[in-house]
This record gives C-alpha cells, sequence and structure tokens, in this order.
C-alpha cells in the first residue's frame, strides 16, 4: 500500500491528475471528517476539504517525505478548516452528521442520533484550536507527535490542550459518561 | 505530585502519553485517591464515546469536485495571486485591511463619480491652465501660443498657411502710418491683406482671450468684436487689425487658436486706385490755388461768387478723396482678420475611442478628488475649530462644578 503511495505521488506530482484523484479518494473520507469536526457543518467542511486537496496538488512539489502523506494532509486540511472558522463569526454547530444508518431498531437510531448530537454540540463548544487537537486525536485517531507536527506545537501543548479539550466536553457531557462517585 | 498536577496529567494516561515516572507518579496517586479514579474513569468513557461517533465520509463526488477544480486551476491561478497575497498582509490586517479597504472603495468610487459626473464639465478644467499658458507667451514663439486644446491642431494649419500673404514683399514694407507720405509708396507696396478665418476651439474664453494676446503680440488691435451664444454654443466674430508685416505671424498664430473650419485670405492691390486718388488730389489742389489767386484778383461781386462756390466744392472733394486716401492708406499699414470662433459642441464620439478626451477626463477627476478630500479635511478643521470654544467652555464649567462640589467635602 506504502508503495503503491508512493507510485502515486510520484505520479501526482509530475501533474497526473488521475493518480491524484486514486490519493483523494483513499483519503477523503479521513480529511473530509476532520473538516467536519472542526468547521461544524457540512458546507463548510467540504469547502475547506477541497480547499486542502487542491493546495496539497499545488505544494506536492514541496512535500518531502519525511513525514506521512496523510499527516502531511492533515495539516493543510486542519489549517484550512481553522482559517474558515476563524475567518467567520462565531456560530453554534448544530448540524447532525449525515450518513447514520446504523441497523438497530428505530429506539436505538434515535438515541445514537441524540449522543451524537450531543457530541457534535459540544464540540462546538470548544475554542477552534482545542477542538482540533481532540478531534485529531479521539476521532481520527493520530498519535500526540503526529498532531504536534500538524498543528506545529510542542507536544506539551498537544498534551494540555486534549487534556483540557476532554475535560471541558465531560462537563458538558456528564450525564453520558455519569456523574463522579 | 498534587491533586491538580495529577488532575491535568488524566488526560495523557489514558493515551499512554505520559513518560515512565510520570505514569507511574499518577497511577500511584489514583489508586489510593477515590476522586481521581472517578475522575479518570468518567473520563475514559467519555473518550470512548468520542471514539465510538459515527464516522462521517466526504460526500458524493467529492474527488470529482476537486479534480474539476484543479482543471480550472490555471484560470484561477490569477485570482488565487491575489487572495494568497491579501492573505499575506500583516496580522493586524483584520481592522487595517478594512479600514484601507474601505478608503479605498470611498476614493475610488469618488474618483469615478467625478470621471462620470464629468460629461460636458471639461473645460472646467481645462480653463486653468490655458489661462496659466497664455499668460507665459508673450515671447514671440508661436507654438508657446496654442494652448491644449489648440495644439493637436497646430500641425495641420502651419502646413497648410495661405501662401498669399507672406511671399509678396510683406517684409520690405516699413511701417509708414503717417498717411501724408504714402505719396512715397513703391508700386508694390499698394497692397491690402485681408484674411476670414473661422475656427472651431474648446473653450471659448480661453480662446477670446488668445486672440487678445495674439493681436497685442503682433502690435495690431482687436478691432471690434460681437460676442454671442447660441443653443448653448458660445460663438462670436473678432475684428483683428494688424500691421501688414506682421500679417502673415498674426494669421498663422490665429489659426492656431483652434481647428480651422474654414479660411480665406485675399490680397488686393489698390495701387492703382490709390494713384489714382493722389493724381485727383493734386489737381484739385492745383484747381484750389488757381482759384485762390483767382479771387486775389476779382473785382466783381458775381465773379466772387462763384469763384467762392467752386473753391468750396474743390475743398470738399480734396477733403473726401484724402479722408479716402488716408482710409486706403489704413488699409495696407493694417491688415484685417476677421476671426470667426465657435465653440465645439459636445464632442460625439467619433472613434472608438478619443484617449485625449479620456485624458482630460481622468485628470479633471483626479483633481476633483484631491479638492473633494482637501474639502473635507477643510471641513473637518473647521468642525473642529468651531467645537474649540465649546470644548473650552465646557472643559472651565466642569472644573468650576468640581470646584463647587468638592469644596464642601472637603472642609
Amino acid at each position: 500500500v506504502l508503495d503503491d503511495e508512493r507510485d502515486l505521488l510520484e505520479r501526482s506530482r509530475r501533474g497526473d491528475l488521475d493518480a491524484f484523484e486514486q490519493l483523494v479518494r483513499a483519503h477523503q473520507d479521513h480529511i473530509y471528517a476532520l473538516t467536519f469536526r472542526i468547521t461544524g457543518n457540512h458546507e463548510d467542511a467540504n469547502d475547506s476539504a477541497q480547499d486542502a486537496f487542491v493546495k496539497a496538488f499545488r505544494a506536492l512539489r514541496h512535500f518531502r517525505g519525511d513525514a506521512a502523506f496523510s499527516t502531511w494532509l492533515h495539516r493543510i486540511a486542519s489549517n484550512a478548516a481553522l482559517d474558515l472558522v476563524r475567518r467567520r463569526p462565531p456560530q453554534p454547530l448544530m448540524e447532525i452528521p449525515s450518513g447514520l444508518t446504523a441497523p438497530e431498531g428505530p429506539e436505538d437510531v434515535a438515541q445514537r442520533r441524540e449522543v451524537q448530537r450531543r457530541i457534535h454540540a459540544a464540540l462546538g463548544q470548544l475554542p477552534a484550536e482545542f477542538r482540533a487537537a481532540v478531534v485529531l486525536r479521539d476521532l481520527q485517531g493520530l498519535a500526540y507527535d503526529e498532531i504536534a507536527r500538524i498543528l506545529r506545537v510542542p507536544i506539551g501543548t498537544v498534551r494540555s490542550r486534549i487534556s483540557r479539550a476532554r475535560e471541558a466536553l465531560r462537563v458538558q457531557l456528564t450525564d453520558l459518561v455519569g456523574s463522579e462517585g | 505530585m498534587t491533586h491538580d498536577d495529577v488532575r491535568a496529567r488524566l488526560s495523557a494516561l489514558i493515551d499512554g502519553a505520559l513518560n515512565v515516572r510520570e505514569s507511574r507518579e499518577v497511577e500511584a496517586h489514583v489508586a489510593v485517591c477515590a476522586a481521581c479514579a472517578a475522575r479518570l474513569d468518567t473520563l475514559r468513557s467519555m473518550v470512548g464515546i468520542l471514539r465510538e461517533d459515527e464516522p462521517v465520509s466526504a460526500p458524493d463526488g467529492f474527488a470529482a469536485a476537486v479534480r474539476l477544480r484543479l482543471e480550472r486551476q490555471e484560470v484561477g491561478r490569477s485570482a488565487s495571486i491575489v487572495s494568497r497575497a491579501l492573505s499575506r498582509l500583516p496580522r493586524i490586517e483584520l481592522s487595517w485591511r478594512t479600514a484601507g479597504a474601505a478608503a479605498a472603495v470611498a476614493v475610488v468610487g469618488l474618483f469615478a463619480l467625478n470621471v462620470l459626473r464629468d460629461q460636458q464639465g471639461q473645460e472646467g478644467a481645462f480653463r486653468q491652465p490655458i489661462g496659466a499658458e497664455q499668460r507665459s507667451d508673450s515671447a514671440d514663439s508661436p507654438a508657446a501660443t496654442s494652448s491644449r486644446p489648440a495644439q493637436e491642431q497646430t500641425a495641420a494649419p502651419r502646413e497648410s498657411l495661405p501662401a498669399a500673404p507672406a511671399p509678396q514683399g510683406a517684409p520690405t514694407i516699413k511701417a509708414q502710418s503717417a498717411p501724408g507720405r504714402a505719396a512715397s509708396r513703391l508700386p508694390s507696396q499698394y497692397l491690402v491683406r485681408t484674411g476670414r478665418v473661422a475656427v472651431e476651439v474648446e473653450v471659448f474664453d480661453a480662446a477670446s482671450r488668445q486672440i487678445d494676446e495674439i493681436a497685442d503680440a503682433t502690435g495690431g488691435i482687436v478691432a471690434s468684436r460681437s460676442v454671442g451664444e447660441e443653443g448653448g454654443v458660445s460663438r462670436g466674430t473678432f475684428v483683428v487689425r494688424v500691421p501688414a508685416e506682421r500679417f502673415a505671424d498674426a494669421a498663422r498664430r490665429i489659426e492656431a487658436v483652434g481647428r480651422v473650419r474654414t479660411r480665406e485670405y485675399q490680397t488686393r492691390d489698390v495701387g492703382e486706385e490709390f494713384v489714382d486718388v493722389e493724381a485727383r488730389l493734386r489737381n484739385l489742389e492745383r484747381q484750389e490755388a488757381r482759384l485762390l489767386s483767382f479771387m486775389d484778383r476779382a473785382s466783381r461781386v458775381p465773379d466772387l461768387i462763384a469763384i467762392e462756390g467752386e473753391l468750396s466744392r474743390v475743398r470738399g472733394e480734396i477733403e473726401q478723396l484724402t479722408g479716402r486716401r488716408r482710409y486706403l492708406a489704413n488699409r495696407i499699414d493694417l491688415s484685417t482678420i476677421e476671426v470667426e470662433v465657435t465653440q465645439k459642441p459636445a464632442k460625439k464620439p467619433g472613434g472608438f475611442w478619443d484617449l485625449d478626451r479620456t485624458i482630460a477626463r481622468l485628470q479633471d477627476a483626479f483633481l476633483s478628488t484631491v479638492r473633494q478630500i482637501l474639502g473635507a479635511l477643510e471641513g473637518l478643521a473647521a468642525i473642529v475649530a468651531a467645537l474649540a470654544p465649546l470644548a473650552i467652555l465646557a472643559a472651565v464649567g466642569w472644573i468650576l462644578l468640581r470646584l463647587l462640589v468638592r469644596r464642601p467635602s472637603s472642609l
């Protein structure tokens, strides 16, 4: 898979749009999820994810391969999404993720939807930088050092941001996680 | 490690992101502290919920949309360069950029407004520079006489200048203003030069002033002028009299005042008439002398009366012919140029683009904008100046009030 990606990268670098389209397809869900969680709505998520891939294609010459391609993409995408969030006026993040086709019964579905909505709303309450850190960690499953590279901050900062973000989420979602004894 | 230190590290503990010593210390604390243990549990389940969160996937056609944008990249590049350049402005930008953009929009808007508003008003802009140029052009160079709107016209008239008045010995004429000495004229000098020129000008007043100056500079006068307006277009007729030897010069300068629509130059040889008048004058003068001598010798009253009658007739004829001779001499010495000046009507676009007009409008609009900005600043200054006395009064009043209010409390 990695050799495949290296090959596609090499071809994309030479301007091969077919190769790049394959790379886009391979990473689009991850990247879209990231921009969706940071921006909080599908429209902005779509915009910034597209921006990220377009920028990535143009900057491919500068990608030296000393980090994983996906890390590099994450960095571009989270910057694009954060830029967008900073530019727009603050707004509640209430859009519910689409594409929930869980096989459970209707009650189950309704309940899961409610949880989703709560999580999403709680994430929306966080400052953008904290949200980005916790999204990269808990929803994208990246390691601390990767997050540090993506956000271009020291690992200690990543740690404290994640910690404080989780703490804020915990307070907001107390009823879901149960209060402490 | 304090309670707070531990709590700050619980999150990292879940991720295994603490170093060995730290994690050992935190675990040791959690083992004995029920509150921190509970906090760790809730945090863990919180993270669990987050991680179970329904994955979000990119919408259908996402990759195709990206590709489409990349294919259009070339088209969009210029726009993206601009936006990238904008986004590279320093970070304080937001307010500065907005303020700068607003100011730029205001200035550009003002400028555009002036450009648009200035459909017919361009003569206003011309008036000043023409006046200025004219004052400085009393030097004899004919090129200097032409003001800006006329300059474009100078080339043509100069080439097509009337051949008639210039060569025919005009330079050899010495000014002979005294009509009495006209008898000594050479035959080639009995020439009356007249010209009739119709010019179209941008600015009527400027042209009128220019004609005055031309008359002045060539030692002539504006003998008459009639000026009127007709359908919003100023027109006027000027009769300029200039010394014969400056005729060509004056004609050239007058033609440079505007665009020449018609020109007509005539040189009339009045030598025959002049000689005839002089001969008749000489005869009459001799006749007069004879009559006077008869009168001396006459003794009878009827003879005297007859001679007297004849004498007064001769005298009258002499006066008449002297007047005619003076008139002819005057026509010869001072040439006449009749100038018909018409203001150019609002220009209709001839070609696709009239560069001069565009430049004139831009210049005018630019100046108006500068003037308006200065005017606004002036207004602002005036407002400040107007408010200054009030501010002083208010300050004095406030100080007095404070003093009055304070005094009792300080006692």
